[in-house]
């Protein structure tokens, strides 16, 4: 479980998948950092994720972390949004129906709580089964 | 026009119905209603919103799909509103967290509304006030709701989730235009929630003509009059839809015929989403509506309380319907799930965890 001062920090990142490009090399960074993992530069801006991608890989986890009982099975996976990769909850489907290559799209939903009785709120990714003339 | 409404619409929607949906059938045969009962109110199957959706992630949803429909920078909405008798905290506005969510503007009035089914309408009522008077450019009203019923209750047969959202505007912006907006309120306390209750109760019998039937007769016949308008005159009329029955009975004692209130049903096939109820059926119908024709629209509230809106439809509705899933499309995606899985996900088994 987490506290409300680490949501309430990370609010953007949870709620919006603010990432950092950088100018120097391109990487995306998810979550976002002050200088880039891939070649050290400073020279970063904020950027806003694209909310719909495809599923690179996932796990399923039948026995969760104290408070996700409630979410059992929770499937986790890599999903692949523009250039950036992202570790995001898979949610409205079956693990047995979970595919590589998939498209889903975000949807906020809530997390366990926090330890202060506070719903952290946070993007996961359900399957993309509705056209959608967006991807933001 | 009336003066309540000017030069303001309805520039885009969004709504959000759960994936899954619960058979009444199966509800009634587990507590032994009368086989018949489900048929009789017209309630063939509700959605059942997941163990991690609740009335801010729903309305994010809808309210996310209005702004793509309206084509709208978010950083330019100045008020918020959400309706819902849901509110995932008893004190904290859901308002903030949908905003936040958005990218809203922090420059913006954002309040969570209570009135029963009809908060979301006079957020509506608020948004139109606010952009008529020039104080904001766009205002979203959003109803969402995972409504409660107590296991074994009748009310449980229709309690449902679901949200949609509205974004208010400029009138040469909008697909439909407002040309006029009544409301009809009284104390008269046929459905309620008592602080810390998990389930509301009811006046049973009283929720019916003393409630729904006399305040939405009395809000669109003060609409009418407004207007110098008679049934005949609008296309299409939606009501709130507690039940599959009630629309219609309270549209033939106004004078709709049965094929001008069908187009807006939602609740046969997904129960009664609360706030998202009435309005749900307005975004269905705006989803066919032809440049031109005319919409009623009377939401209500117990407690209680209607609203009657006029709106006419511009041929901007023709390029707005499928940027976004449409009603129609949201209703026909589902996944059928047990009793006993929807007792899971809308918390009605008391478990030892944590």
């Amino acid at each position: 479980m987490t506290t409300i001062q680490r949501i309430w920090r990370i609010k953007n990142i949870l709620l919006r998948l603010i990432s950092t490009r950088c100018l120097e090399c391109g990487f995306i960074a998810y979550p976002p950092k002050a200088s880039c993992p891939k070649c050290g530069s400073r020279k970063v801006v904020e950027e806003e994720l694209p909310k719909v991608g495809e599923v690179l890989t996932y796990t399923v986890i039948n026995v969760p972390l104290k408070g996700f009982e409630e979410f059992t099975p929770l499937i986790i996976g890599l999903i692949k949004l523009g250039d950036a990769k992202v570790l995001a909850e898979l949610v409205d489907v079956k693990p047995e129906d979970v595919r590589i290559g998939m498209k889903v799209v975000a949807t906020l939903r809530r997390s366990t709580k926090t330890l202060d009785g506070v719903i952290p709120y946070v993007l996961k990714f359900k399957p993309l089964t509705l056209k959608l003339n967006t991807t933001t | 026009m009336s003066r309540c409404c000017v030069k303001t619409g309805v520039v885009g929607w969004g709504a959000y119905i759960p994936l899954y949906r619960l058979r009444s059938k199966e509800i009634a045969s587990l507590w032994g209603f009368d086989p018949n009962v489900a048929d009789s109110i017209w309630i063939e199957e509700k959605s059942v919103a997941s163990v991690d959706e609740d009335a801010i992630t729903m309305g994010w949803y809808a309210a996310k799909y209005a702004l793509v429909r309206g084509g709208v920078n978010p950083e330019d909405v100045g008020a918020v509103f959400v309706g819902t008798e849901s509110k995932p905290y008893a004190v904290k506005p859901s308002s903030t967290v949908i905003a936040d969510a958005l990218g809203i503007s922090r420059k913006k009035l954002a309040t969570d509304l209570e009135f029963a089914c009809r908060a979301a309408a006079e957020g509506i009522r608020l948004a139109v006030a606010l952009v008529s008077s020039g104080s904001i450019k766009y205002g979203l009203s959003i109803g969402s709701d995972t409504a409660q019923a107590s296991p074994g209750d009748v009310l449980e047969l229709t309690a449902s989730s679901g949200a949609v959202a509205f974004l208010i505007g400029p009138a040469e912006e909008s697909v439909a235009v407002f040309e006029g907006l009544t409301t009809y309120v009284t104390d008269t306390p046929d459905f309620w929630r008592r602080e810390g209750s998990k389930y509301p109760s009811h006046g049973e019998g009283f929720t019916g003509e003393p409630a729904y039937f006399h305040h939405i007769i009395s809000s669109v016949t003060m609409l009418l009059e407004e207007l110098g308008l008679k049934p005949s005159d609008f296309d299409y009329a939606i009501f709130h839809q507690p039940n599959g029955k009630f629309p219609l009975q309270v549209g033939r004692a106004l004078g709709f015929p049965k094929e001008k209130i069908t187009p807006g049903l939602v609740t046969p096939w997904i129960g009664n989403t609360y706030n998202a109820s009435a309005l749900l059926g307005l975004a269905k119908v705006l989803e066919i509506a032809k440049p031109g024709q005319r919409i009623l629209v009377a939401p209500f509230g117990s407690g209680a309380g209607s609203d009657a809106m006029s709106l006419v439809v511009t041929d901007k509705v023709l390029d707005r319907v499928h940027k976004a899933p449409t009603v129609e499309e949201l209703i026909n995606r589902k996944k059928y799930v047990s009793y006993a899985e929807y007792a899971k996900s809308r918390n009605l088994i008391l478990r030892n965890v944590g």
